[in-house]
């Protein structure tokens, strides 16, 4: 188990992503593709996600934090669904949503949180096209969500 | 010479450069024979500023409608570095285009019309696509535009 020795290296622990919030399911998988259901900040000590607007009442580091913390909870929708992480062959493709005030412009500076993630873990193999913009709103008003589209074994 | 860039030619129409990552991520990533480009912005006009600002509040749609098409060049451009021909599109399969509008802008299909032209003049019926157009909230360095696109390739 590669990746879960890569995780034990970088001191980190999965959460618990929780159950779906609304009539989805987390991941779907099509040939070896599996489409990942856009996730937020989630708390795994159970607390309120980090609500807000980025460049408005929420900093571009706290954001970027944010956007690490949803990479962590992409990672543990994987494992759930996957079973073992080594199966990610590639990770394709990422939208990173940011909750941003109209003017804000650092969406990729935010989004790096969980693309940095991803290639801390899977090497070359986290390496994805990805677009990283602004929402004008976002549920429960969290700072951050992503979704992935990963290749798998 | 080979078909698309013979094309490109009869439109005179020269690939602009691909521009640097803005962010730790690659340009396109190749799944089968399907290849997901990363979100790309308008490029400046020569001696302007790169653009910036809401549409329609500071950027007509016209002029709107002209940066998507300069984004579809860029998106074509990586397609070139990335598959070495452009003859190996099969087909572009879907567009996301993601315009910077004000709350109430609703005019995003014209906007994003001009990749949609663009990729249709230039790759003929492997150039029509599925598309959601849509207006976001705010765009990296207030550009007016960004669209991903996902290619079918052989």
């Amino acid at each position: 188990m590669k990746i879960e020795a890569r995780l034990k290296e970088l001191g980190i622990t999965l959460p618990d992503p929780g159950p779906p919030m609304g009539t989805y399911v987390h991941a779907v998988q099509t040939g070896n593709l599996v489409y990942l259901a856009g996730k937020g900040p989630f708390d795994p000590k159970g607390g309120p996600m980090p609500s807000g607007k980025v460049g408005g009442t929420v900093t571009i580091e706290k954001a970027y934090q944010d956007a690490r913390t949803v990479g962590l909870t992409l990672i543990a929708v994987l494992k759930n669904h996957l079973g073992d992480l080594d199966r990610v062959n590639r990770v394709v493709k990422v939208l990173g949503m940011v909750n941003a005030v109209p003017e804000f412009g650092d969406q990729p500076k935010v989004i790096n949180g969980c693309s940095d993630l991803f290639v801390e873990v899977f090497g070359d193999k986290g390496r994805h096209a990805r677009s990283a913009v602004g929402m004008g709103s976002l549920p429960m008003n969290i700072t951050v969500e992503i979704e992935a589209i990963v290749e798998v074994k | 010479m080979a078909k698309v860039e013979a094309r490109l030619k009869e439109l005179g129409i020269t690939l602009p450069p691909v521009p640097a990552a803005a962010g730790n991520y690659v340009h396109a990533v190749q799944t089968g024979n399907t290849v997901y480009l990363a979100g790309k912005g308008p490029l400046a006009e020569p001696g302007k500023p790169r653009p910036s600002g809401k549409v329609p509040k500071d950027i007509s749609v016209k002029d709107a409608y002209k940066h998507a098409r300069s984004v579809g060049l860029v998106l074509i451009a990586v397609l070139k570095e990335f598959l070495g021909d452009l003859d190996r599109v099969e087909r572009v399969v879907k567009v996301l285009g993601m315009v910077n509008g004000t709350p109430e802008f609703g005019e995003q299909p014209k906007v994003i019309n001009g990749c949609s032209d663009l990729f249709v003049e230039v790759f003929g019926e492997k150039g029509r696509h599925a598309r959601s157009a849509v207006g976001m909230g705010s765009l990296p360095s207030g550009i007016p535009v960004e669209i991903e696109a996902i290619v079918e390739v052989k």
